[in-house]
């Protein structure tokens, strides 16, 4: 009888064996995982300075004859659109248009026009009346002599985020100066936005 | 004694035999050709189970979001498409499918400012079981694929075994509503996406 058991229980272990055998791998008693390589994509995301200018209309300015010992106003404005998303800390904006060189704002060979004699108004900002280009810049951005505050407001709670647009009249004032010698006067007019 | 033995004994053997039958003709030729069984000298089996193959693919490329906008839902433009497959998967085992940021709190950064994983969410719109937009706050799967905080399962799915494949559609957004204004810059991170049986 103990032999029979005995021959059963080891039948019974047998079979039970084989059939754990199988249901191993299918059952995952173990703990083995199987991990796939990792796939990588690249995410970015640009968040911009919050200023932007952009001269809409009006970036190239021609005079096709120039008066001597008088106002000679260009004949459009220079369209400016101003927008700005900025941070609770910045208190004030501020648009600064100026030359390069307050000697010799337009030149044409060894001639040249000081900035002094280039006017601008902008009647829905500072210079409501044609202002010269003798200012200084604003927080270092433009030329100490040669520049021109545009417009400038303070930035709160309720206008943190906005846009606007200026039209600049430019102007060439000759009044009591000597006769501008003949030729082509080229000059560059920088604008920029600066907050502070 | 013997007798009933005997007839106890009966009933196990058949359902032994019977299961040994059903497994033999249920389970796919390749979930049984790479078992090896040793039988022990004590009647104990060792079992050396064949570890299943998985393989996780994604298209759509890099994403962008060309203008990042403050207190606002920032969509990335373009879905990643989520290619798996798997072979010798166990009966009842489980395919986990996580995608996370290796650091939580900067999924991505411009250098000097992190925009945190809690701040970016996904969903699955197809074959997945996260449909609605969740952020990476979430354990990642077992085995140590994503780490806790910084993931997001897209899916959990019981398996029946054997081989199979599946895609599905991941798309990705910043939400930064009620957040404070970022600081200007590109940010920049990774998004690290796997599959995990176990």
């Amino acid at each position: 009888m103990h032999a029979c058991v005995g021959t059963r229980s080891r039948l019974r272990q047998l079979v039970a064996g084989v059939v754990l055998a199988m249901l191993a791998p299918l059952l995952s008693i173990d703990a083995q995982y199987a991990v796939s390589t990792a796939a990588v994509v690249p995410l970015t995301a640009f968040k911009s300075s919050g200023l932007t200018l952009a001269v809409t209309s009006g970036a190239t300015q021609s005079l096709a004859s120039i008066a001597d010992g008088a106002a000679n106003s260009f004949a459009t404005p220079v369209r400016i659109t101003t927008s700005w998303e900025l941070h609770p800390a910045v208190g004030e904006l501020s648009v600064v248009a100026w030359f390069s060189s307050a000697a010799a704002a337009l030149s044409s060979g060894t001639a040249s026009i000081p900035s002094a004699w280039m006017k601008g108004r902008v009647v829905t900002g500072s210079p409501v009346a044609f202002t010269a280009f003798t200012q200084n810049g604003v927080q270092g951005t433009g030329t100490a002599g040669a520049s021109l505050l545009l417009f400038s407001f303070p930035i709160l709670g309720n206008n943190r985020n906005g846009t606007r647009s200026d039209d600049l009249e430019l102007q060439l004032d000759l009044t009591g100066q000597p006769a501008l010698t003949p030729g082509t006067y080229s000059g560059v007019l920088n604008i920029q936005i600066v907050a502070q | 004694m013997s007798e009933r033995i005997r007839r106890s004994s009966a009933p196990f053997a058949a359902t032994i035999v019977a299961l040994l039958v059903a497994l033999l003709v249920a389970a796919p030729p390749s979930m049984l050709h790479a078992q090896v069984s040793v039988l022990g000298a004590q009647g104990a089996v060792v079992a050396a189970a064949a570890v299943p193959s998985i393989t996780l693919n994604v298209t759509g490329g890099a994403q962008h979001v060309s203008s990042l906008q403050d207190g606002e839902i920032n969509d990335f433009p373009l879905p990643l498409t989520i290619s798996t497959g798997w072979d010798g998967a166990p009966l009842l085992s489980t395919l986990c499918i996580v995608s996370y940021f290796q650091n939580p709190a900067s999924a991505l950064s411009n250098g000097t400012a992190s925009i945190p994983s809690s701040r970016i969410q996904g969903r699955l719109t197809t074959n997945g079981s996260a449909s609605a937009w969740t952020a990476y706050t979430q354990s990642g799967c077992a085995g140590g694929s994503g780490p806790n905080g910084g993931s997001f399962k897209l899916t959990s799915l019981l398996l029946l075994g054997g081989t199979d494949t599946g895609t599905g559609t991941l798309e990705l957004r910043i939400d930064l509503r009620g957040q404070p204004d970022l600081a200007p810059g590109l940010y920049a991170g990774t998004l690290n996406l796997r599959a995990v049986i176990q």
